[in-house]
């Protein structure tokens, strides 16, 4: 198949019929090689420092048949980005010549031990080559004789193509990673061999040995060996962290109970459970020594690692640690997908049967006593309470217990604690508006997301209902908890509603659009309870005259709150007729007059006034030498979203033709004619004009107009041609419209028939759904938490939350919520800020010990504080005094391995080695508390080592020395040891002339 | 339906002082006529048009609104969703030019769609008694880096090209009116991917 290529313009029958499976499987594999353009492959530059680590690697993949068997063939390569400057065409004839880069690769110390790297290039240093492997499922390599199969077909394929690009198999368990392969290419041949074994043989456990390994492999047959080159790295782990308790104590849920609080109740909880970091990985190197200048052999060995010349640290972290907040939020999401219903999780509900009770009850008291309104608030657990008996009965299921319930809706409703003590419910409700009205600092993109959310503002109801919500689920029983919690607020709204009671934490006026339909819809419900109370109290004065006009002023405490915390739009409700003359007709008016009634009243009305706002400038009536009044005019009635979208659905329904424009106008008048009839009640005599001048100024022209009788100039108005139109919307509605102030219209908005229509929205949501409604919040909330450890938590965190709150705000806004992506991330985003604050109080408290001068086991407290403020300098500003600290951990959660400045002697180093020697004494002599250390000098016990014996040591050995022949050119010779407890590995690159032999 | 070939629906909102001629430019646009004789806008009127822009064809609901300012606290909740919203005023009365901050403000506030794409409008230039220039518009629009063009309803003069100018600037600006699965790719390159394949970390053990 490949050859074909070759042949491509000969006529000639190529024949593969015959072909056996082996030479079709090296046809395939160079129709690969060829494929992935590696025959043309030009010569690259050398590799920068560090490139293997910090350049893009890629990957390339095709499958390969060996008869039925199938193999895997993966391409590594580095990308690079310096192109390689194209050669000429008399180059590419001589394609024999290109050295193979790996050749270049195996001897050059830009990069020894990258920090996180495909295991080949860590041993052989490679930035190009190929891994052969059967597929996963496939019987392994196990014999000689199909590994040597293999490898012949490679090295057929190779050099049928002029592949210069190294070739692995892997043999044996993917586990093991053992791996044979072959590179040819520039007259040179190489050869990849391994030694694995489990256990490090006695004469190969120091690097003299390695030595004898290397040159016996070697054979080299000159006299004069020139000398190995040598790298040298030993590792170290700390996984002992118990002098250095992990700061966050899980929270004893039996405690909360007990004492559960309205600020704990408001709060998310934070933190890892466990300590997210696993282990600390010291590396000490000493790169590139001669062979005769290091001794290491059974009796000595020169590699102290405090002289080491370089150190590095690399942390391992739990991948998933326990946090808080994660699980917390998890648990709550995870109900999004229950099925069960209110009634399944709670047995029958009590809640009619109550509500109507309560309501008759209501009804009596509003009899017995004319006064609407209580002079004090019934307690709210006593009126929970009265509910529960019933519950207790009929449900199975363990529910939340009084006192807790009582806390929590005490949370919900502070309120109504504090209007039993005093009258403080009004300021409440002002505090919120302040704290709403506060902006924290916050990065301006992040920022923007953030209030992007449609969620609640932070601490209104919702928003504590949401945090409440998931504590209970979290702590007191689940899902039936969160039923639970839903029916008790289910029947304080209505309980609120019924006996005119507004809801707290809410900011007033129209549902805000930009929050969640839960909140819209608590503010819609919040607007019927004040316009009933209005409604109410209007009534009321209706039937107290004596007090309509003397205590408008003085009015109830309840009054005085609404005052307070209302803009003026509602006070319209309350208004005293500046006449006393009005009172009377008032009081003598039927509010629910029947129209024919209004009509015999309307000829009475003609010249009484009523209903007026104030003076509209001074514009006087045309008709009349009387001054214009703006009348007092009905609220438009607040929606939800919900309700909007169904009206203006309604709306596009009409359709696009006249007709359904006229319609439209019409249905949308409504609030029009109201505000003619007010305008007509206000201004007794006026006519369309007068209104026009207040309503829509722009369609009163007036012009000058020049008489020439009297030769002066003189204003004459007139109505915009529009408005002039015969039986145009307007005129029509004029004509039809009566002279009605607002309060004796019938209402826009129904607030009984609104109000009625949200409890029920209430009461007839799943649990699920309740969950749902509320996860705006929750998610909101947290993320807000996890903005406040900004200054704790990585450098990236702030990119990272800005991410998270972009993505956030567009699953909170689409119609599929898909929160557990955004879950993920929060959960990760934690997981990052446990390490940082993990790896800061291990590496301050050491310091701060070291500062003292003594380990004594009281001062973790005093450190604790140290830690603390420390913290919170960094947070206020990046101050220098940390001493790289603090920088030091950054990198480390940063970067995969961050260089230890100054290694063994300086700042860190010593911190580090501090780290080590405690955790060696906490092995070796537990309990015993007198002893100390005073670093690496002064031993008071010596038979504990400072450190624990290395977890691994590898040796990189170099050579270049000509093979197989004494007069064949020098070729590259690398091998690459690792020993550790458990592992043996030998990894050789030995590269022979094959021009030379 | 013939609207499987339809981009887009987009949401265009008119806006501007009572009598400047919203409605009118939306007629003249959607059924090319023009009646002097129009009545005030009550609430909120609704059109319906597709239009073709550089071969896409886009659908456009057109929701003209009441200028009347006792309508004002009504209509606001119509500008949800916008994509695009049409500033007029009317180039014969001052007042009407000098109260677009105010209309500004109120988009500002009400609509959901931070990045809407504004345009500004001059209507009546067929008008002889002119207050506002052409370079004072143009001045205001850059300010606040709006589409500038003016217009008549009356003469048909640039109000096919202010609503084609409009769409088609929506259709360029990316996150506007895309579905949010499209989005969705976009930012997810943005996370942090491991490098596949490789043993990440210290692999020689």
């Amino acid at each position: 198949m490949a050859s074909g290529e070759e042949d491509q313009d000969v006529f000639e029958i190529t024949d593969f019929t015959t072909a056996s499976d082996w030479e079709r499987f090296i046809a395939r594999i160079e129709e690969i090689f060829h494929e992935w353009k590696l025959p043309t492959l030009q010569q690259e530059c050398p590799l920068k420092r560090e490139e293997l680590t910090n350049g893009k690697w890629e990957e390339a993949c095709e499958d390969v048949m060996f008869a039925n068997f199938r193999f895997l063939m993966t391409r590594y390569y580095l990308k690079r980005d310096v192109e390689p400057e194209i050669k000429n065409d008399e180059l590419e004839d001589q394609v024999e010549e290109v050295l193979s880069s790996a050749i270049e690769d195996i001897i050059s110390r830009e990069n020894d031990f990258p920090a996180r790297a495909h295991c080949l290039v860590r041993w052989f240093g490679l930035r190009d080559f190929i891994v052969l492997c059967p597929t996963v499922g496939n019987d392994i390599i196990a014999s000689e004789n199909r590994a040597k199969i293999l490898l012949s077909s490679l090295c057929i394929a190779i050099n049928n193509t002029n592949s210069h690009v190294p070739v692995f198999i892997q043999l044996s368990q993917r586990s093991r990673r053992f791996f044979l392969g072959i590179c040819e290419g520039g007259g040179i041949r190489t050869n990849f061999e391994m030694v694995h074994l489990n256990k490090v043989p006695q004469h190969c456990n120091h690097l003299a040995g390695l030595l004898s390994v290397f040159k016996g492999k070697l054979s080299c047959p000159l006299q004069l060996i020139p000398p190995v080159d040598v790298t040298i790295r030993f590792t170290y782990a700390l996984h002992e962290w118990s002098p250095y308790s992990w700061p966050q104590s899980p929270p004893d849920i039996s405690d909360i109970t007990e004492d559960i609080t309205p600020s704990l109740l408001g709060k998310l909880p934070f933190g890892a459970l466990e300590d997210p970091i696993v282990e600390l990985l010291l590396f000490t190197t000493w790169p590139c020594l001669s062979e005769d200048i290091v001794v290491d052999n059974d009796i000595h060995s020169d590699l102290d690692l405090t002289q080491a010349p370089a150190w590095a640290v690399k942390v391992r972290t739990k991948d998933e640690p326990a946090c808080l907040l994660g699980e917390f939020l998890e648990e709550f999401v995870a109900l999004c997908h229950r099925k069960e219903s209110q009634q399944q999780l709670l047995g029958k509900l009590p809640g009619e049967e109550f509500d109507d009770s309560n309501e008759i009850s209501q009804a009596l008291n509003k009899l017995a006593r004319p006064h609407p309104i209580p002079v004090t608030l019934p307690n709210l657990s006593a009126v929970v309470s009265k509910a529960r008996p019933n519950l207790h009965k009929k449900s199975e299921v363990s529910l939340i217990d009084d006192s807790l319930l009582d806390k929590i809706l005490i949370f919900l409703f502070p309120n109504s604690v504090s209007t039993l003590t005093g009258d403080q419910g009004s300021e409440k409700n002002d505090d919120f508006q302040n704290c709403v009205e506060e902006k924290e600092m916050l990065p301006a993109e992040l920022d923007d997301h953030i209030r992007s959310f449609k969620s609640a503002p932070p601490d209104s109801l919702t928003w504590r209902l949401a945090l409440a919500m998931c504590q209970v689920n979290h702590s007191y029983g689940g899902i039936a908890a969160v039923a639970h919690l839903w029916h008790e607020f289910v029947l304080e709204m209505r309980y609120r509603w019924e006996n005119n009671f507004t809801l707290p934490c809410l900011e007033w006026g129209a549902p805000n659009l930009a929050y969640c339909l839960l909140h819209q819809k608590l503010q819609m419900l919040n607007c019927c309870i004040q316009r009933k109370i209005a409604r109410e109290w209007q009534r009321n004065q209706q039937s107290f005259p004596s007090t309509a006009s003397g205590s408008a002023i003085s009015l109830s405490p309840q009054k005085t709150e609404q005052m307070n915390s209302e803009s003026e739009d509602e006070e319209e409700f309350f208004e005293c007729e500046d006449g006393n003359e009005n009172s009377e007709i008032e009081s003598s008016m039927d509010i629910d007059s029947s129209p024919s009634s209004e009509v015999s009243v309307n000829k009475k009305m003609q010249l009484q006034p009523e209903g007026r706002l104030r003076q509209c400038g001074s514009l006087t009536l045309l008709l009349l030498d009387e001054p214009l009044y703006i009348p007092v005019t009905q609220e438009p009635a607040p929606m939800t979203e919900d309700i909007l979208e169904e009206h203006a659905e309604v709306l596009v329904q009409l359709g696009t033709n006249p007709e359904g424009a006229a319609l439209r106008a019409r249905m949308q008048s409504a609030c029009l004619t109201s505000d003619m009839e007010a305008f007509k009640a206000a201004n007794p005599g006026a006519c369309l004009e007068d209104f026009v001048r207040w309503y829509s100024p722009r369609d009163w022209i007036e012009e000058e107009v020049y008489e020439e009788g009297t030769n002066t100039t003189r204003i004459e108005g007139h109505l915009s041609p529009r408005m002039q139109v015969s039986g145009n919307m307007w005129q029509e509605a004029w004509d039809n419209s009566r002279p009605v102030p607002a309060r004796r219209q019938k209402r826009l908005f129904d607030d009984t028939k609104e109000a009625e229509k949200i409890l029920h929205f209430l009461a007839s949501l799943k649990p699920a759904m309740v969950v749902h409604h509320l996860l705006p919040m929750v998610i909101h909330a947290a993320i807000l938490l996890l903005v406040d450890h900004i200054p704790e938590g990585p450098r990236s965190l702030s990119h990272t939350l800005e991410q998270i709150a972009a993505k956030a705000a567009r699953v909170i806004r689409s119609s599929e919520h898909k929160y557990e992506e955004i879950l993920k991330l929060i959960c990760q985003a934690e997981a990052n800020v446990a390490c940082a604050q993990s790896l800061m109080s291990k590496f301050c408290q050491t310091e701060s010990k070291m500062k003292s001068g003594s380990g004594e086991s009281g001062l973790p407290q005093q450190a604790e504080k140290k830690k603390s403020t420390k913290l919170k300098q960094l947070g206020t500003s990046d101050e220098t005094d940390d001493d790289g600290v603090w920088e030091f951990v950054l990198n480390i959660l940063e970067q995969p391995e961050v260089d230890v400045p100054g290694a063994g002697k300086g700042k860190l180093g010593k911190l580090l080695r501090r780290l080590f020697a405690e955790a060696q004494m906490s092995t070796h002599l537990e309990g015993d508390e007198k002893l100390e250390f005073s670093g690496g000098k002064h031993h008071h016990y010596p038979m504990i080592p400072e450190f624990p014996p290395p977890v691994g040591r590898e040796f990189i050995l170099r050579t270049k020395t000509p093979r197989p022949a004494s007069y064949s050119n020098h070729s590259p010779q690398r091998m690459y040891c690792v020993l550790s407890p458990n592992e043996f590995r030998l990894g050789g690159a030995f590269s022979e002339d094959t021009t030379f032999q | 339906m013939a609207d499987t070939d339809i981009l887009t629906t987009l949401k265009i909102l008119i806006i501007g002082e009572s009598g400047v001629g919203k409605s009118s430019l939306m007629l003249r646009f959607t059924d090319d006529v023009f009646d002097p004789g129009l009545s005030a806008t009550i609430g909120v009127d609704f059109k319906v048009k597709v239009l073709t822009v550089d071969g896409n064809r886009a659908k456009l609901a057109i929701w003209d609104t009441a200028g009347s300012e006792r309508f004002r606290t009504l209509t606001p909740s119509y500008y949800r969703g916008a994509q695009g919203a049409i500033l007029v005023y009317d180039v014969t009365n001052r007042t009407s030019f000098q109260k677009l901050d105010l209309w500004l403000n109120e988009l500002e506030t009400y609509s959901t769609k931070s990045n809407i794409v504004k345009m500004l409008v001059g209507n009546k230039i067929d008008k002889e008694a002119r207050v506002v220039t052409r370079e004072e518009g143009v001045k205001y629009a850059r300010k606040h880096s709006m589409l500038f063009i003016e217009a008549s309803a009356k003469t048909r003069d640039g109000v096919q090209c202010a609503f084609e100018e409009l769409v088609e600037k929506i259709i360029q600006t990316p996150g506007l009116w895309e579905t949010d699965q499209r989005s969705e790719l976009r930012l997810s390159d943005g996370a942090p991917t491991q490098q596949g394949g490789q043993c990440g970390g210290y692999c020689v053990i």
